[in-house]
């Protein structure tokens, strides 16, 4: 059973209470959401009454324990709320969900001041987050990055520019990284601190928003350094050793990225079996054909087994199994590769009306695509895959 | 001054299909949800029992493969639940009685119900169990206030709205008009699974009083005759008619 130990190991529970969350989510989802999809492609923008709904049902607030003003629940739970939300609006999965990435950190490795101080006004919705950590010269290669940090008296005066981060408009709150010292011969990962940055601080500037081609609604950005000062106690973990919380993070959060992609596959996947059974050619509806049959089959084949490698990881995180390292890895590539191949297969179902925009099927590929790439490419996710085999193996072999 | 409330609720089938050939509906394997107008019943109760204080209490004669619904409804706001076990087929002369025997061991000022439910529209458990209790009944509500010991009742007909007053304790059945139902948030579902859900057995009927003799789906069946000629069309669709 190489590499694993049990056959417990491939146990998911779901509870009561995930299932009655889902029942709220799918029902906010279809009433408040979908009804306004088409103008969120139109305009680029998530109206304020779906970020309003969202505060007042406490979706900001899941996932993070009510010590700290959220709504508690577990990983499976903020699994149920990313899957269903983007399964009618991918970008509002990202809206909702993002402040993860610095919640995360903050959860793992701030001090109890911080958490605090910055967890609860973002657990209720009153403050939004985000996570500036992606350069222009460095995004896998997260040890290259080359914002810098210089000390200075009680603080740090950091210089440098991150692209491509989600939420930062709408932001008051980010966490951001920056290299310290210079990499050490053979631990480059080495001189990489992460600190709290508040907008408003001076230095701290908004640029350029980038038209990415999918998301349409949550756009990122480009987030500017000039000289901006943060005192010492905003530094989240250790002086040094950022690189384990920015990686730490993404632990858990590609979790919520695997569920994005669930979500988007769900979603093409309904869409595609219904129009199969609506459409008639050659006289009967067009899941007559085996050629139609089997594409649907295979896209249920395929939503399902995403589904049960989201929910497994989700359930390994929540059970502390080391384990989960490993199946958020696996869940992330397969099911946003997975969601990617069924919102293809979904456009290819509706045929011409598949990708006219009206339809609402294309902006599915368009979502998924991104899903594959950010919060580390499907490429990295292997790299730690095979990584955690070796270490498995008790084998030394260099890779990536 | 407070209002203890008694909600009573209903599980149906979420979404029932209809076998093509037989044109019965197939329940297999069908999900069972909270029947529409009872939700409406328990978001009347909560906010009653949020503005004025007081218990709401839900009651649902069903089975216990449904306290997930029994459930939902405490997360949405109620205080405790209890399901009365038993429920088979839908028969307004057993489910009254099962309810009537819990209620008259119950305290509370209020009974509040969907008027009718989305499975059967039968409408007779109110009138029925405002009878049985011999309280008033307020039938159809689309808005409810109170007035110390009295409650005060919009009702709404079809061309106009009439305001009744009743004495407290008293049976109301309600529209869907009333309010819209809240989505109950993660904290409160966490909350929910804390709150007491007890489950009795009914007692056992005396009897059959409802019997469904065929249970199929509605058919339009069209004829599908296209008359041609204009000149001669209205003869032609009187002799049609005149035949069938
Ligand atoms: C819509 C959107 C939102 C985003 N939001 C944020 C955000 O909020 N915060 C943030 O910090 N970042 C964000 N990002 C950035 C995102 O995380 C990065 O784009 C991603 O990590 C990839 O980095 P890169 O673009 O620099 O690609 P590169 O790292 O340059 O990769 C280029 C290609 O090389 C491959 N590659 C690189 N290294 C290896 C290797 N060792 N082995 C095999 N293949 C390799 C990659 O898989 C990829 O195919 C966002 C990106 C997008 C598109």
């Amino acid at each position: 059973m190489f590499p694993f130990n049990e056959v417990m190991d491939f146990k998911i529970e779901m509870t009561d209470e995930h299932e009655l969350f889902r029942k709220s989510i799918r029902e906010f989802a279809e009433s408040k959401v979908r009804p306004y999809v088409q103008k969120v492609e139109e305009t680029n923008e998530i109206p304020q009454s779906i970020i309003d709904g969202a505060r007042e049902l406490g979706l900001y607030g899941v996932g993070v324990p009510e010590k700290y003003g959220g709504q508690g629940g577990d990983m499976r739970t903020l699994a149920i709320l990313t899957e269903e939300l983007s399964r009618v609006l991918p970008s509002l999965g990202t809206m909702v969900t993002v402040n993860h990435l610095f919640l995360i950190p903050l959860m793992i490795f701030g001090t109890e001041e911080q958490k605090l101080k910055y967890i609860p006004p973002v657990a209720k919705g009153e403050k939004f987050a985000a996570h500036a950590n992606t350069e222009p010269g460095a995004g896998s290669d997260v040890a290259g990055i080359q914002t810098r940090a210089e000390k200075n008296n009680n603080g740090y005066i950091i210089n440098g520019r991150k692209i491509f981060i989600t939420n930062s408009e709408r932001a008051q709150y980010f966490i951001l990284s920056a290299r310290t010292s210079s990499p050490e011969q053979g631990k480059r990962w080495k001189g990489i601190t992460t600190f709290i940055a508040e907008k408003g601080m001076p230095g701290l500037e908004i640029g350029q928003k980038f038209k990415v081609i999918g998301l349409r609604g949550e756009q990122p950005n480009e987030v500017i350094f000039n000289n901006l000062y943060v005192p010492d106690e905003n530094i989240v973990g250790k002086v040094g050793e950022g690189f384990k919380v920015i990686v730490t993070t993404y632990d858990y959060s590609r979790i919520i990225i695997a569920a994005q992609a669930l979500g988007i596959a769900q979603g093409v996947f309904e869409l595609a079996f219904n129009y199969s059974i609506e459409r008639k050619a050659f006289e009967k509806p067009i899941i007559g054909f085996e050629g139609v049959a089997f594409r649907i089959s295979d896209m249920l084949i395929k939503l399902e087994t995403a589904r049960l490698l989201v929910y497994w990881a989700a359930y390994l995180a929540d059970m502390q199994k080391p384990l989960f390292l490993m199946a958020s890895s696996m869940a992330k590539t397969y099911a946003t590769e997975v969601a990617e191949e069924l919102s293809d297969m979904a456009i290819k179902i509706h045929g011409g009306a598949g990708v006219d925009s009206a339809t609402g099927v294309e902006r599915y590929l368009r979502d998924s695509v991104i899903t594959t790439i950010y919060e580390g490419t499907n490429d990295i996710q292997k790299l730690t895959i095979a990584k955690t085999l070796l270490k498995l193996a008790s084998r030394s072999v260099d890779i990536g | 001054m407070q209002y203890n409330t008694v909600v009573l609720i209903k599980a149906i089938y979420e979404d029932v299909k209809v076998d093509p050939k037989t044109l019965e509906p197939s329940t297999a394997g069908v999900k069972f949800k909270m029947e529409d107008i009872s939700r409406n019943a328990v978001e009347e109760a909560v906010r009653i029992k949020e503005k004025h204080g007081g218990k709401a209490l839900g009651l649902m004669f069903g089975n216990e493969q449904q306290s997930l619904i029994m459930r939902e409804a405490l997360a949405m706001g109620l205080d405790e639940g209890i399901i009365i076990k038993g429920y088979s087929f839908n028969d307004p002369v057993y489910t009254s009685q099962v309810l009537y025997e819990k209620l008259k061991g119950l305290q509370w000022d209020l009974v509040i119900m969907g008027y009718s439910s989305a499975d059967s529209y039968t409408a007779q458990l109110a009138p029925r169990l405002s009878s049985m209790l011999n309280v008033p009944l307020i039938g159809n509500a689309v808005k409810l206030e109170f007035n110390e010991k009295k409650v005060v009742a919009t009702k709404s007909l079809d061309e106009y709205m009439i305001k009744v007053e009743s004495d407290l304790p008293a049976v109301v059945s309600v529209a869907q008009e009333i309010n819209t139902p809240r989505i109950p948030p993660l904290l409160q579902i966490m909350a929910a699974s804390k709150k007491p859900l007890k489950l009795e057995e009914a007692p056992p009927a005396k009897g059959t009083y409802y019997k469904v003799i065929e249970h199929k789906a509605y058919v339009s069946s069209r004829k599908k005759i296209i008359f041609e000629d204009v000149n001669k069309g209205v003869e032609e669709i009187y002799k049609v008619l005149k035949s069938s």
